[in-house]
């Protein structure tokens, strides 16, 4: 081990990379951990259930990574890409050693994939899983640009669908080690320019629509994480009403059921977007102060657009479940409009509770936390109390 | 046009502007010389009305930055040194959004003209996203923003940083051209050979105070 060997890993993990993905990350790790609590709980799943089930079942095997490769995703961008990093670029050191040491902090950032698989499958399992999803999140940061790159992604993807732990080592090794090279070369250099969207009508409009763009093309993974809490909440809401034919009883049972699945995890997708968007306002405040922007169009802005986002995806949610459920049109009607409203409602709510926390604190953490915390709580009360 | 006065300023324990006075008439142009530091980025700040003023007053065309806001922002247009915002957007994006907000508070603004557009060479990055300009290509941009609505008054903080030759000529003609036309501009430099060749009443802040240089 050379000295610059170390002083490089000690830079990257105290300095750029690891205090990057810590910051992005521990939200993340603090939902699995709480997650993991629950579905593993004494008299819940255990590890070698969900395994089995995935190893099984092709389709929930692709869930998962696809569940665990978005969620991870930030973590591991900010490791590769921490803009701390790019100074060492310039320094004589081996590309072998970024390599090695950015690979263990990724494989560090996938350790409650990992542990999963290890716990539930065995060691092949484990190291099966992990290199996959660490291959496959390289292969994302690399950008496939190649046909040789597109090639190792369509390798490592088909032998996680149809090849056992063995072969996923085999092929999935190599490539993470080939694409942590590649995404480290390819880091100063920008994506191509994305197709343009439309910025229209006013001024607030124009803002909203901009913020939008903004949120497609740099926090796309944020907004997957959103639809996915969405997502697992309306699937979960789906199986309880069939499973206890709730259906049978009355329209207000189902609406109450949906709507206290719907709530938590519409104002927990709501708060996914909305730290940067409120960020991306402050990065733009030359430019809103300059134009004579007023504070009642700059909230028109962001509140607009996380209503609007909301009530589209509420009123499309309660469509699909009233849908998947069989119920009647009025029914129907009643969950998306009562879920699109909630939707609208929520997601405006917890863009003032950020602002407000962001005004208090200087950031969206803490007092953020508490708040939707306790608004949920309290919509939830209010929900058993009509009940009852 | 432009009249600045008494106008003191305090960031953090520091006292960055101590009653200035600066007055510009139609046609104008005004340059602020300093060393880094000296204050020139908050003077303009505040003039454009980003920052906010701790005593004193700016008005522009005869109306007062503290009790209208709004309407002095409309005859404004400003260039900072740091250009980042919205780095996602394209270009065209970026300066229909500008575009956009200012017809909030001037009705009548045109999109800017292709002529522009091609002058300030930004044609062949119209569709190009914003973070894979240059430097210097962001300056442009931002001027083109600037120039939306037609300002009176125009102010640019360091304007020829980063611009390369026949950016930093472009950028004096233009200048230059506003003048003619009754347009006032304010700007701050250290580009003493920049200075020179636009002209204008030169201005040196330091210790928090303005004088004539």
């Amino acid at each position: 081990m050379t000295p610059s060997f170390a002083v490089l890993g000690r830079f990257l993990v105290t300095r750029s990379s690891g205090p990057a993905a810590l910051k992005i990350g521990l939200p993340l790790y603090l939902a699995t951990g709480t997650c993991a609590t629950v579905i593993f709980a004494p008299s819940g799943l255990n590890a070698s259930t969900v395994v089995e089930r995935a190893e099984s079942t092709w389709p929930a095997r692709l869930v998962l990574i696809i569940a665990w490769t978005v969620a991870a995703l930030p973590v591991v961008r900010a490791i590769v890409c921490s803009e701390a990093n790019t100074f060492l670029r310039s320094l004589p050191i081996s590309r072998s050693y970024f390599v090695a040491w950015l690979g263990a902090l990724m494989l560090f950032a996938e350790l409650p994939w990992f542990v999963l698989w290890l716990r539930g499958g065995g060691v092949t399992s484990g190291l099966g899983a992990v290199l996959t999803v660490l291959a496959v999140h390289a292969c994302v940061l690399a950008r496939v640009r190649t046909w040789g790159d597109a090639t190792l992604v369509a390798m490592t993807c088909t032998a996680w669908m149809v090849a056992g732990s063995f072969a996923r080592i085999m092929v999935a090794g190599p490539t993470f080690v080939f694409a942590v090279s590649r995404a480290w070369q390819r880091m100063p250099e920008r994506g191509a320019s994305p197709p343009a969207g439309g910025i229209v009508g006013s001024a607030s409009l124009a803002l909203a629509a901009s913020y939008g763009l903004v949120m497609s093309r740099r926090h796309a993974a944020a907004l997957l994480r959103a639809a996915f809490i969405i997502a697992v909440a309306m699937a979960w809401t789906g199986l309880l009403l069939r499973n206890d034919d709730v259906l049978r009883f009355e329209s207000k049972s189902v609406l109450r059921v949906a709507l206290s699945a719907w709530i938590p995890s519409c104002i927990l997708a709501a708060a996914t977007p909305v730290g940067p968007i409120l960020r991306t306002e402050t990065a733009a405040e030359w430019l809103l102060a300059a134009c004579g922007i007023t504070v009642t169009q700059r909230r028109a802005a962001t509140i607009g657009l996380l209503a609007a986002t909301g009530s589209a995806v509420g009123l499309l949610a309660g469509a699909l479940l009233g849908i998947a459920l069989g119920a009647p049109g009025f029914l129907r009607f009643a969950l998306a409009a009562s879920l699109g409203v909630t939707g609208a409602l929520l997601s405006a709510l917890t863009e003032v509770c950020a602002r407000w926390s962001i005004r208090e604190d200087g950031r969206t953490g803490g007092r953020m936390v508490l708040i939707l915390g306790a608004l949920i709580a309290l919509a939830e009360g209010m929900l058993w109390i009509s009940a009852v | 046009m432009l009249k600045v006065t008494e106008v003191s300023k305090v960031l953090g324990s520091r006292r960055v502007l101590d009653r200035v006075n600066l007055a510009l008439g139609r046609g104008e142009i005004g340059v602020v010389l300093g060393e880094n530091g000296a204050g020139k980025s908050t003077l303009l700040r505040i003039v454009a009305g980003v920052l906010a003023l701790d005593r004193g007053d700016v008005e522009v065309d005869g109306v007062s930055l503290s009790r209208d806001e709004v309407k002095v922002k409309a005859k404004v247009g400003y260039v900072p040194d740091a250009t980042e915002a919205l780095p996602e957007l394209l270009v065209r994006e970026f300066i229909d959004l500008v575009w956009r907000l200012k017809r909030a508070i001037i009705p009548n603004a045109q999109p800017p003209s292709e002529t522009l557009i091609a002058r300030l060479g930004l044609s062949h990055v119209w569709r190009q996203s914003v973070a894979t300009l240059s430097f210097g290509q962001r300056k442009r941009m931002c001027l083109l923003a600037a120039l939306c609505g037609d300002p009176a008054l125009l102010i640019l903080d360091e304007p020829s940083n980063g611009l390369d030759a026949e950016g930093a000529a472009l950028m004096a003609e233009i200048i230059g051209e506003r003048c003619t036309e009754d347009r006032a501009t304010l700007f701050s430099t250290n580009d003493v050979a920049f200075a020179a060749k636009v002209g204008g009443a030169r201005y040196r802040i330091a210790s928090g105070t303005l004088t004539p240089a």
